[in-house]
């Protein structure tokens, strides 16, 4: 909400103040780019998001060292922590949250919570970056070919696309993931996402690459000799960028939760490694006696996809304002 | 009907019996129906007729930029060379080279991720190669000569930082980087406001006066064409009803659809009167 005020007051300064600034060539687009942040700036439920999101990427790639700190990793159990007269509860209160084990320890086999978050995030990131990568890079490639070709190439990709997106996708994921050999399960969750993702990013991109190419700057192009090729990725692909990037950042979440979802369901990432779905799937045995151990995965799951959702919502509203002005 | 006779023995550009059609499912429909004229250098042919009539249609068939769709059959003929049905590859490189095109919009012309420097630099770079660094330059001059002060500072400068006037400015120094010999302006003042159009017409005419680019000029405004062109083609549902010297058509209009045209421009010694419908139909009549 914030930021949309932030942005019309940031454009006529712009106008403004044009005729007196020096000669640059990346100026205009910097410009655009300043404004966009600025933008974010302002807003300071996106900069709260932006935080978290950092937070956990800084988490996830310093896993090894914070688990030193800790001194317990993922995969040690500790006997000590909990009562094998209870069937295995912690034995201190809160789950077992103490100096040793900061986000308490798991029943049955007392192993460190916080390391097994901190490596799970290490999971859930990995993997949702990298479908959300592969997603992007096919989604852009069939999107700007249907959109651009039109005629039978857009036809036959748009038929994959209705079908994949008709297609009951969490079924068929459970049913292949089971199906398959186990062997590398982080890459075959990666493939699945993928296979199921992109129609959702290449739809768009689809629309918005039809209507560009419709534009009197791509005829222009055309009518000074310029190829097909150049067309493509000189006039439409640049003007994608921050339909792009929005679009990142809102499959990434989406990813994140229908990993966590498989991982609950059995057929994601398979014990001794972590994950934060495989975590809640651990813990809804324990919901009365330990709700600790259901809450604190739940709690990094809700807040990394919100931040997610959050941010990505915001940059689109920051990319938006900026083009209707244009 | 008359023909533009050509005064030379190959005319810059030759139109003959120049037919387009687009098959639908419906059947086939003709938007323009075997038109002929004939540009010279130095000349400008005026284009003239209402929304639908195929100006803009013939204007692309010249620059073989009609969708696949469309079917095209005549002769067009560019300094004696068969141009219809050349192949994508040839006409890539007539385009802006030989001929160019100026727009009717100028602000939906330009891609607003470039400045205009670059979008003109690409143009020349296309066909005379070289540094990009020498087609700003370039870029720059050619900027100079469509009157925009201090090009060398604006060549950086974005689309959305210019003036609508501005922008069209741009799109002519676009067109005619490469000095091409043909220039087809499709409604380039129609977006423009009355002042600004009567700048870009003198500039359009001082350019040509330059380099002898012949010109066909698609407008709907009678009185632009009236101002710049030598020779008038007025269409009507895709056909040519009449054609012949700027004077001939504006002093003696032979046509029917010519003379309800003419007599629906308002006028200013004669406020009261109700403007006045055209009737399309007539030409069927004939």
């Amino acid at each position: 909400m914030s930021m949309l005020p932030a942005g019309l007051l940031n454009e006529p300064g712009e106008v403004t103040s044009e005729p007196h600034e020096g000669p640059s060539s990346t100026r205009g687009r910097s410009s655009t780019f300043r404004r966009i942040t600025s933008a974010m700036f302002a807003s300071p439920a996106a900069m709260l998001s932006a935080g978290f999101i950092i937070l956990i990427v800084l988490i996830a790639i310093a896993a090894p060292l914070l688990v030193k700190v800790s001194g317990w990793d993922p995969f040690q159990y500790d006997d000590s922590a909990i009562n094998p007269d209870l069937g295995g509860l912690p034995i201190a209160p809160w789950g077992g949250i103490s100096a040793e084990h900061w986000f308490g320890v798991e029943p049955q086999s007392g192993r460190d919570v916080f390391a097994r978050i901190v490596y799970g995030a290490r999971v859930s990131l990995t993997i949702a970056f990298s479908a959300a990568a592969i997603t992007t890079i096919v989604g852009v490639v069939l999107g700007m070919l249907a959109g651009f070709f039109g005629g039978w190439v857009d036809q036959v990709i748009s038929r994959v696309m209705d079908f994949l997106m008709a297609f009951p996708s969490l079924i068929f994921m459970i049913a292949l993931l089971s199906a398959l050999p186990a062997g590398n399960r982080p890459v075959l969750l990666v493939m699945v996402l993928c296979i199921f993702g992109w129609p959702y990013i290449a739809r768009v991109i689809r629309g918005q690459t039809m209507s560009l190419a419709r534009r009197e700057f791509v005829e222009a192009a055309q009518a000074s000799g310029a190829s097909k090729a150049a067309i493509v990725f000189k006039e439409i692909l640049p003007n994608l960028t921050g339909t792009i990037i929005v679009l990142v950042t809102l499959a990434i979440p989406g990813y994140i939760g229908t990993e966590a979802a498989l991982s609950f369901l059995g057929v994601g990432v398979v014990p001794p490694t972590p994950s934060w779905g495989q975590m809640i799937a651990m813990a809804v045995p324990w919901y009365a006696t330990d709700p600790m151990f259901f809450f604190v995965p739940g709690l990094f799951l809700f807040l990394t996809v919100l931040s997610f959702t959050v941010f990505g919502d915001h940059l689109s509203r920051a990319i938006d304002t900026g083009e209707t002005q244009k | 009907m008359k023909k533009v006779e050509p005064t030379g023995p190959a005319p810059l550009l030759e139109v003959n019996d120049l037919t387009v059609s687009f098959a639908a499912r419906a059947g086939t429909t003709t938007v323009v129906h075997g038109i002929s004229f004939s540009v010279e250098r130095n000349q400008t042919v005026g284009i003239v007729g209402e929304s639908g009539s195929g100006k803009s249609m013939t204007s692309l068939a010249i620059m073989g930029l009609l969708p696949a769709k469309s079917s095209t059959t005549g002769g067009i003929k560019l300094q004696g060379e068969e141009i219809l049905g050349a192949s994508e590859r040839h006409l890539r490189k007539l385009r802006g080279e030989k001929m160019a095109m100026v727009f009717q919009d100028p602000l939906s012309s330009l891609n607003p991720y470039y400045t205009v420097g670059m979008q003109i630099a690409e143009a020349y770079k296309a066909h005379r190669g070289g540094s990009m660094r020498a087609a700003k330059l370039v870029a720059a001059d050619a900027m100079g000569r469509v009157g925009i002060t201090d090009a060398k500072r604006r060549v950086d400068h974005y689309p959305h930082q210019f003036s609508g006037g501005m922008r069209q400015r741009i799109m002519i120094a676009m067109a005619m980087c490469c000095e091409p010999d043909l220039l087809i302006a499709d409604e380039p003042t129609t977006a423009l406001d009355v002042t600004v159009q009567a700048q870009i017409l003198e500039l359009m005419a001082q350019l040509q006066d330059e380099s002898g680019t012949g010109m066909v000029f698609i407008t709907h405004d009678l009185a632009v064409v009236s101002q710049v062109s030598q020779h008038v083609l007025v269409m009507n549902k895709g056909r040519v009803v009449e054609s012949g010297s700027t004077e001939e058509i504006f002093s003696n209009p032979q046509d029917v659809y010519t003379q309800a045209l003419l007599d629906a421009i308002p006028r200013i010694d004669d406020p009261i009167r109700a403007l006045k419908k055209v009737d399309t139909g007539l030409v069927n009549d004939k």
